[in-house]
């Protein structure tokens, strides 16, 4: 008998949350010092992406996609979902978190909890965690406005201006025909959502960035860290620690969403093999971390575990 | 098993029989001769009778009056007991809520709800008469939810009394109220209120199913009938609620929500109940709407503060001190340098210190209670800092989270279990370590239903134009141009690929 479970009608608000969450999550993750031409080719590659998103607008008819493609984009999305857990652990290594591999089991943990609710639920935090960046965004400028040097944007010599990253880190895009397929209309004013955000916000936060930083002729680690460690919100208490947090969420919804739409929900199973694999899969993907693999193995690891489990529990769902 | 068992596993099955003496045996069988059941027997119009009744559930005086009186009064000869029936009902027992009877199960439900069954020899069927007298709570304020202006009347035990309270709010042929049992073997009244206008009745339908289903032996609070009508997601987050005043649930039934009320609790539950309501009181609506905000708003902060701040301080203070400025850390490691204990088992020490005395101040009768909470929070606490035990910046940090805590006394519990957790999270993995503890709690939120409507709505789904009595109130002008309705936040039932 198969698993049913109840799922709301997922908006273009929310699904436009999530990408722009997921774009966050590279965001912050992104190791590209900050400078006046990477906003401008962060710009440009903006509006490229629009133009190529221009069959999505256009399209109305819902319809299903053949089966290679769906195999295809499953195996994409869940390969992005373990390339954003990876990120994710770059950045608290970075940052010098307390214990990285254990909080990576922790999101992990997390993660599968998330896709073991409702597919709803990770759509409804999205918006949840949205408000809370967008508030954090609109805090930025108030922190640092009074050390911003314009003439900054001209004295930096940046190595990598990031035009080809721009669209690395922009590869949940490619997932969006996908979903235009099944849902068009709320997707075209995701798509809107998301390139608006994409071409004004971020550009101007670097543009920001640069204006701060714009004296550091090298930089190694996060250029966001480092943006933040330059505008204190107030001189009794930093917020680099606030901003650390909002990226370990927005990566958590982002690897969950991934996960959970183009793979399906984890249906409950409460099999004593299922949860083994479940605490089994991160530790093993720690594993690999401390044994000082590329973090790309691991998030390869995760990826295959992850698509076995998911099928294992279909299986006994049925 | 035994004849009487059988009869009690199954006493719908047992019709009356036309003797007197069979069914008075029989009733002596099934009850096992119940030191409470009152047996009176007599006659009228040369007819033998029988008036069975239970002690302290029927007023002597009414039964007296009403019943007793008018039998005796009757001087003409019935040519049978049926006869007898009909000049009762027609003619002497008219201010009574009087019915007829015809099978067992009948007989012990109405005896147990205060009803005195006439019984006349030579019919096979009973007469129940309506002449409830048990002793009760009377009307007095809900201590669960106090506010200033409003109304000072909350519900009762009795579910009778309760649905009056309504009535007198809800003066309209709208008001529609469903009687109905739950449990097997306390046969307990359930109430089932809505406004015919206001609520869908699938809704409706899909509730009334799910009490008709009740897996239960008894109910004896709303606690036992609501996991039953929640679905699934949230293992923390009620998505039904629960409310002792009159006027809230009122309020709460002209959005189209639907209402439980159980014989025996004073406590109503209320279908589908969002999270921002939570935060919401009837004073609210009774201050000016800029001060209403500020207390939403306020509660909003204190509730993230008696979830984050201790976990908060922790991770700062063990991982993360490069946020704090110089000053304040050297505040912070003053006054921790004497304390004997890591920062995490301190405050998980005093969180569990104070757990002990909010529930010994619970438990203890109010006089004792008092006493407790003198020694607890003060002796026991200034005895702890003065001894080096407990860092005072500890003591206030987790003293401040407890007492914004109670703001919102419905998450009290939850808050109770989640604090040591993102304390243990922040103690291993700082700041990142509450971000994913917080980010699944959260989730957890997200998940919970009741009936397709999600307790995070109208935020999430957002419906921007029902914002405007969630994280404001905005006056009553405005809001009286469109009154919110829940079925507006109803999800359509959908399979699980996008």
């Amino acid at each position: 008998m198969r698993v049913e479970r109840t799922n709301s009608d997922i908006s273009a608000v929310e699904l436009a949350a999530l990408l722009i969450l997921c774009r966050l999550a590279r965001f912050f993750c992104c190791g590209v010092p900050y400078s006046i031409s990477y906003a401008k080719n962060m710009f440009l590659t903006g509006v490229l992406q629009a133009l190529l998103l221009l069959p999505v607008f256009l399209w109305d008819k819902p319809f299903s996609p053949p089966r290679p493609i769906c195999i295809a984009v499953q195996g994409l999305a869940v390969w992005l979902a373990a390339d954003m857990a990876a990120d994710c652990f770059r950045l608290l290594t970075a940052a010098d978190a307390p214990n990285p591999p254990l909080t990576m089991i922790l999101l992990l943990l997390c993660v599968f909890y998330a896709v073991s609710l409702p597919r709803a639920a990770v759509f409804r935090a999205s918006l949840f965690l949205l408000c809370a960046a967008a508030i954090a965004m609109l805090l930025l400028p108030i922190g640092g406005l009074h050390s911003a040097r314009f003439l900054s944007l001209w004295s930096n010599s940046a190595q990598e201006h990031g035009f080809g990253l721009e669209w690395k880190e922009s590869a949940e895009l490619a997932l969006l025909p996908f979903f235009a397929c099944r849902q068009p209309k709320p997707v075209k004013k995701a798509a809107a959502v998301w390139i608006t955000v994409r071409c004004t916000v971020l550009p101007a936060v670097v543009l920001f960035g640069a204006m701060q930083c714009g004296r550091l002729k090298s930089f190694h680690g996060n250029p966001f860290m480092l943006l933040l460690a330059r505008v204190p919100f107030s001189d009794a208490l930093r917020t680099d620690g606030l901003w650390l947090m909002l990226a370990v969420g927005c990566a958590l919804l982002g690897t969950a969403f991934l996960l959970q739409t183009f793979c399906g929900s984890q249906p409950r199973v409460p099999k004593l093999f299922l949860q083994i694999g479940v605490i089994l899969l991160p530790v093993l993907t720690i594993l690999f971390i401390k044994h000082d693999c590329d973090d790309r193995l691991p998030a390869a690891a995760s990826a295959v575990l992850t698509l076995l489990q998911w099928r294992i529990p279909r299986r006994t769902a049925e | 098993m035994s004849d009487s068992s059988a009869h009690l596993k199954q006493p719908e099955a047992q019709a009356l029989s036309a003797s007197l003496t069979d069914n008075l045996r029989m009733i002596q069988t099934v009850w096992k001769s119940s030191a409470d059941l009152i047996v009176t027997k007599f006659s009228a119009g040369s007819i033998g009778c029988a008036m069975l009744s239970c002690e302290g559930m029927v007023s002597s005086s009414l039964l007296s009056q009403m019943v007793f009186q008018p039998i005796n009064s009757i001087e003409e000869q019935f040519s049978d007991a049926d006869a007898l029936f009909s000049h009762l009902k027609t003619k002497l027992l008219l201010s009574t809520d009087c019915q007829t009877v015809r099978n067992f199960a009948e007989i012990s439900r109405m005896l147990s709800a205060g009803f005195a069954v006439f019984f006349a020899d030579g019919t096979a069927s009973a007469l129940a008469v309506g002449v409830q007298g048990y002793a009760s709570r009377s009307i007095a304020e809900p201590e669960s939810e106090q506010n200033i202006y409003g109304a000072k009347e909350g519900f009762t035990e009795n579910i009778r009394t309760n649905l009056s309270l309504l009535r007198r709010r809800m003066k309209s042929p709208l008001l529609t109220m469903q009687m109905c049992t739950a449990g097997s073997v306390s046969r307990t009244d359930l109430c089932i209120c809505y406004l015919q206008d206001r609520v869908d009745m699938d809704f409706v339908a899909e509730i009334q199913k799910k009490l008709e289903n009740l897996p239960l032996e008894t109910v004896l609070s709303s606690g036992y009938v609501r996991p039953f009508l929640e679905e699934h997601g949230s293992r923390l987050f009620h998505s039904v609620g629960t409310t002792e005043r009159p006027d809230v649930l009122c309020a709460k039934m002209l959005e189209g929500r639907i209402a439980v009320l159980i014989d025996g609790t004073p406590f109503a539950l209320v279908l589908p109940q969002l999270f921002w309501e939570l935060f919401q009181t009837m004073d609210d609506y009774n201050v000016p709407p800029a001060y209403a905000t500020m207390i939403r708003l306020l509660k909003l902060a204190a509730l993230a503060a008696a979830l984050l701040l201790p976990a908060f301080y922790l991770a700062i203070a063990v991982w993360h001190p490069e946020l704090l400025n110089r000053t304040l850390l050297q505040i912070l490691s003053e006054a921790e340098q004497r304390a004997p204990f890591s920062l995490a088992v301190e405050m998980l020490g005093v969180l569990f210190m104070f757990e002990v005395i909010r529930e010994a101040g619970i438990r203890l009768p109010k006089a004792v209670g008092g006493a407790v909470s003198i020694v607890g929070g003060l002796i026991i606490g200034d005895a702890a800092v003065n001894s080096g035990l407990v860092s005072t910046p500890v003591l206030t940090v987790t003293a401040l989270a407890v007492t914004a805590g109670f703001v919102i006394p419905e998450l009290h519990s939850v808050m109770s279990l989640l604090r040591p957790l993102l304390i243990l999270a922040a103690s291993v993995c700082g700041l990142s370590g509450i971000a994913v503890v917080s980010a699944a709690i959260l989730l957890d939120l997200c998940a919970a239903e009741v009936c397709g409507f999600p307790v995070t709505a109208p935020f999430a789904p957002l419906r921007c134009s029902r914002l405007r009595d969630v994280f404001v109130r905005i006056g009553f002008k405005s809001l009286s141009q469109g009154n919110f309705h829940v079925s507006e936040v109803r999800n359509a039932r959908r399979t699980d690929k996008f």
